[in-house]
């Protein structure tokens, strides 16, 4: 069990100011368009933290994955040219209000770029950002989070979690990091009643009756896409729907193919840069020789499903790559996304 | 969070220089580079099969195979076609140019495995690029491997990648060096005319104690197999490096993934029983 702590809602304005003063905060923030976006913020006031913000449309990778990155510049030197590498600024950031479903998919990430070979572009913003998660309990329509076991709720990964107990929040302190968050504010964060133990554990409870439409029974889909048993129909069906935008790839949590290149950024100076990719483009996998192994929409949608769901990556990511946010639903014009992709496999 | 131990960077690339460029057939040349570096230089080591990422200064990065082999130390050698971007101005550089170049990655062939054993190298095209590092390799260090036999076709002799090098080996002790072309219009052409499958009719291998190291473009991989399989060659004793569109090389940009593994990290050398497993391999 997680050390916990109450934090009553008057005082979170408080409890803002005491994270703007250590680190650089990143929280939702609502855009004059009317979007919740996360954003790095200056004052307490432009945090949205009710909890009925709707996930952003940008997932919180971008702060550790940025859509696009420089890597290293390099220039004409006399004695030659000259790698200098850019690395991300070596301040502290707290992403604030981040929902569960997309610590998750942070940990997701956080295995991948440590795993064989490490990537410290990736690792460095990682080591420097705490995450305070907020859970729903209001998931919207398009949250699946609860079939995918990576919400609404967690057990870890986060630093602080604040749970919504009416007129108070109940604080979980996850990690050393969140732990000194809360150790130099102790007259802010109260001690824990039995009454307020019962109230998360009812609000927990009734939060898992609230998940509506969205609904993906992943294990049967797992098992027929490992063995390689879907009906071809299903993709045929599939590429035919898909306009290859990548859209999809963009604004789900836990997709990291990048793209590399170099650019003339200055009079004497090239940057290389990554960007986010798509193994939906079908540019893609085009080789050298103009051989392209995956030329067909079908077998692209084909290949992004047996990267999320397989039992092979599964072992090797130590869980599925959905996090249930959604995203995929609201994004892809073709209705291409996660429950439906489970749901067409699952009956084919 | 795991503490980052290592500050490593491994993306940066070291500065090489290229020491001498020797054209190779149309389209093709052999660039050798040696780094800036002499420490580097002097550590540097690598696998037959393993590959590099070379930087063309204001053009970009891309990997290339290592042809030349470790058991000559100092400068290494790519065989590169003109095809892109970056071998566009690659192709446009002079000896004595500065390029950028990190690695090597992939896994390389199993040489361990290899030796003691008879071996078969079958190339196509530009698949004789990785290969030509085995086949110096294992020459260099004969005493450790049995029989070596080489099977190489092209379209006309002016297709042959190392044609003059490999044509002082035809009458070689050391090996059984086989080489065909489809036509010779120049009728000067010292070894075989014919289809590259009918040099295997003309080969005694023991399967079992032989393997096979294949590279060449994809139609050619299901020919050669059936061949093999004629023989009754194990799925574990035929070796294949498979090609893929690669960027960072380190197994995280995503390009080079085939089923559930990297061909930059799991590859780009594979068994044929491995590749079977793989949902997209051939």
């Amino acid at each position: 069990m997680n050390n916990v702590k109450i934090l009553f809602k008057e005082d979170i304005n408080k409890f803002v100011q005491i994270c703007l003063k250590e680190a650089k905060v990143i929280a939702p923030f609502k855009t004059t368009y009317g979007d919740t976006i996360f954003s790095p913020v200056t004052s307490p006031s432009e945090v949205v933290i009710d909890h009925g913000y709707e996930n952003s449309i940008i997932p919180p990778k971008e702060f550790f994955l940025p859509q696009e990155e420089t890597m290293l510049t390099y220039g004409r030197y006399k004695e030659g040219y000259k790698f200098k590498p850019s690395l991300a600024d070596e301040s502290k950031r707290i992403i604030f209000g981040i929902r569960p479903c997309d610590v998750s998919a942070i940990l997701f990430l956080d295995r991948f770029f440590r795993s064989d070979i490490e990537d410290i572009y990736y690792l460095k913003k990682r080591e420097n950002t705490a995450l305070i998660s907020f859970c729903c309990h209001e998931p919207q329509e398009t949250c699946f989070c609860i079939c995918t076991d990576s919400g609404p709720f967690l057990t870890y990964g986060f630093d602080l979690q604040f749970i919504d107990l009416e007129d108070r929040y109940f604080v979980e302190i996850g990690t050393p990091k969140g732990e000194k968050l809360i150790k130099f504010n102790k007259n802010l964060f109260k001690d824990v009643s039995v009454a307020d133990e019962k109230l998360r554990q009812e609000i927990v409870e009734s939060t898992k009756n609230k998940f509506k439409s969205a609904r993906a029974y992943f294990s049967k889909t797992i098992r027929k896409l490992s063995e390689g048993k879907v009906d071809r129909n299903v993709w045929d069906e599939l590429g035919q729907r898909c306009f290859s935008c990548g859209g999809c790839s963009y604004v789900c949590p836990t997709c990291s193919c990048f793209d590399v290149a170099d650019l003339l950024r200055s009079r004497d100076g090239y940057s290389r840069i990554r960007t986010w990719d798509s193994c939906m483009f079908a540019g893609f996998t085009k080789e050298a020789s103009g051989h392209n192994p995956r030329l067909e929409k079908k077998d692209r949608v084909c290949r992004r499903y047996y990267h999320k769901l397989s039992y092979q990556y599964v072992e090797k990511n130590e869980t599925h790559g959905c996090v249930g946010c959604g995203r995929c639903i609201v994004t892809c014009l073709g209705n291409i996304n996660m429950p439906v992709v489970v749901e067409k496999i699952r009956r084919s | 969070m795991k503490k980052i131990i290592k500050e490593l960077n491994i993306y940066q690339p070291h500065s090489a220089r290229i020491i001498k460029i020797h054209p190779q057939i149309q389209g093709h040349r052999l660039f050798l580079v040696k780094f800036e570096d002499d420490k580097i230089s002097r550590n540097f080591t690598y696998k037959p099969g393993q590959f590099m990422e070379l930087t063309v200064f204001g053009s970009g990065e891309a990997p290339f195979s290592l042809s030349s082999s470790p058991t000559r130390p100092g400068i290494i050698e790519f065989c590169i076609r003109q095809t892109g971007k970056v071998t566009d101005s690659l192709f446009r550089l002079s000896p004595n140019s500065l390029i950028g170049i990190r690695g090597p990655y992939g896994n390389g062939f199993p040489i361990e495995k290899l030796e003691n054993n008879d071996l078969l190298i079958v190339a196509g095209g530009l698949g004789m690029a990785p290969l030509r590092s085995l086949l110096r390799y294992v020459l260099d260090s004969r005493e450790r491997f049995g029989e070596v036999t080489l099977i190489y076709g092209g379209r006309n002799p002016d297709d042959m990648l190392f044609k003059y090098e490999l044509l002082d080996l035809l009458d070689s002790p050391e090996m059984n060096c086989l080489l065909s072309v489809d036509r010779d219009d120049s009728g000067t052409w010292p070894a075989c005319i014919g289809p590259v499958t009918a040099l295997f009719d003309r080969i005694k291998v023991e399967a079992r104690s032989t393997y096979a190291a294949i590279c060449g473009p994809p139609i050619m991989y299901k020919y050669v197999l059936e061949k093999l399989f004629e023989r009754n060659f194990s799925y574990d004793r035929i070796l294949m490096s498979l090609e893929r569109h690669m960027k960072c090389g380190v197994g995280k940009c995503g390009h080079c993934a085939i089923g559930y593994k990297y061909i930059c990290m799991d590859g780009p050398i594979f068994t044929y029983q491995e590749a079977l497993d793989l949902p997209e391999a051939v």
